[in-house]
């Protein structure tokens, strides 16, 4: 685990993703204060039609917007550069004459990229509540069974509901670290798995798959509307995790191979 | 190649799966979230007795056009339910997206964009003239409505 620091430590060195969690933090209070001006209503989004009425549907209005291609950028920026960075720098050859195996520092790597997609959405989350309560108030929220939530229960339920979004994130890490394993290029480890992730959103929207669609990457990311409600279903989390560990294993695995075949002299 | 040999092997094996979007699962979801928000439209106006079980809604959701299943925007949902001992049916206009979250659209004159307040004027959003539901279409909900409390009266 002691590549763990450095790889942190090379991350919050880039741009990057400092300007990653500068829109993270600042982008919901934006938006909320633009929702707040005007008149008009993002009805198009789940809890768009309610930003009005109150501020913890601010949160649900991003989570909604956000698992569409918002999710998949955050955590490929960091995951999809973290192996190609040592491509395109030239320095595997430097990296792997220390003293830690090949296991350990794709260990160290996935961790960092993990570790820094959790810290960007909780992030998100925490700053889109406080923007929501701040410019429009704790009212209550109308959940999606029609009725009252007080804004405690409300604010629980918005957190729990940002949690479910934390499986496809991770999948999506995963992917990422997969496309810059292998093609050794962060163009295609940052776009490839946004580009993946527009058309699963597709594949999803036309509706042929019908249930079929439940295996798409991105579908667990809206498993939330079955929690902010009255008597609240649990289905499409639990199938939800279980998509995205597949998901996740079904890249890493090939990953870790790659890397530790590959002959980097 | 192996996520792809995955996709591939799912996607066999859930072509039969069908769609969740059926009126047994749509009607049940519109009655509730009907019933939900007109009790609280009727907060609004004063009266909180009214509540969301005590209504007891029957919603009967069906598509227009040419399929019965699916998502679509021709969806109809006709909703009855009682108010002080008067039985009343109103009818919604209904997009079902595909990932089972639909947008219904109540008549304008009977659901105006804005409640009016009777006493002193002041003016609310009106939560029935337009608004959303979801529906659980994971693969253990099986095309029907999930097993729920049954109302009174049912």
């Amino acid at each position: 685990m002691r590549v763990l620091p450095w790889e942190l430590r090379k991350l919050l060195a880039q741009w990057r993703v400092r300007l990653a969690l500068a829109v993270c933090a600042l982008g919901p209070l934006l938006l909320a204060v633009v929702l707040q001006v005007q008149t008009g209503l993002p009805k198009d989004t789940l809890f768009g039609r309610h930003v009005h009425e109150s501020g913890l549907a601010i949160p649900l209005l991003v989570l909604g917007f956000a698992g569409t291609w918002a999710f998949p950028l955050l955590t490929s920026l960091v995951a999809g550069d973290i192996f190609s960075a040592e491509d395109g720098h030239g320095t595997w050859a430097a990296l792997l004459t220390r003293s830690r195996t090949r296991a350990e520092v794709f260990t160290g790597k996935v961790v960092a990229a993990v570790l820094s997609a959790l810290v960007l959405v909780t992030v998100t989350a925490v700053s889109s509540v406080v923007a929501g309560v701040l410019v429009v108030g704790a009212h209550p929220l109308i959940g999606l069974s029609g009725t009252e939530i007080d804004p405690g229960r409300a604010t629980v339920l918005v957190l729990l509901s940002w949690a479910c979004a934390v499986p496809p994130l991770v999948g999506f890490t995963a992917l990422a670290i997969l496309l810059s394993v292998v093609t050794r290029s962060s163009v295609v480890g940052i776009g490839g798995p946004v580009v993946l992730a527009l058309l699963m959103q597709l594949l999803g929207l036309l509706g042929g798959l019908g249930r079929g669609a439940g295996i798409l990457l991105t579908t667990p990311f809206a498993a939330w509307h079955g929690l902010v409600r009255d008597d609240p279903y649990y289905g499409p989390i639990w199938q939800g995790a279980l998509v995205s560990l597949v998901w996740i294993l079904a890249c890493l695995v090939p990953a870790r191979a790659v890397l530790l075949r590959r002959d980097v002299t | 190649m192996r996520r792809s040999a995955l996709v591939v092997l799912a996607l066999a094996m859930c072509a039969g799966c069908g769609t969740a979007l059926t009126p047994a699962s749509l009607s049940p979801s519109f009655a509730e979230v009907f019933a939900g928000l007109y009790a609280t439209q009727q907060s609004r106006l004063g009266r909180t007795e009214v509540t969301q079980v005590g209504l007891r809604p029957q919603a009967t959701c069906a598509r227009t056009g040419a399929s019965a299943t699916g998502p679509g925007e021709d969806w109809l949902c006709k909703v009855a339910y009682i108010d002080q001992d008067t039985a009343y049916t109103q009818s919604f206009e209904v997009q079902l997206k595909p990932d089972g979250c639909w947008t219904a659209e109540g008549p304008p004159t009977a659901q105006p964009a804005e409640l009016v307040d009777a006493v002193d004027g002041t003016r609310t959003p009106n939560p029935l003239s337009e608004f959303d539901g979801c529906l659980d279409t994971s693969w253990s909900s099986a095309g029907t409505s999930r097993p729920r409390t049954p109302l009174p009266g049912e």
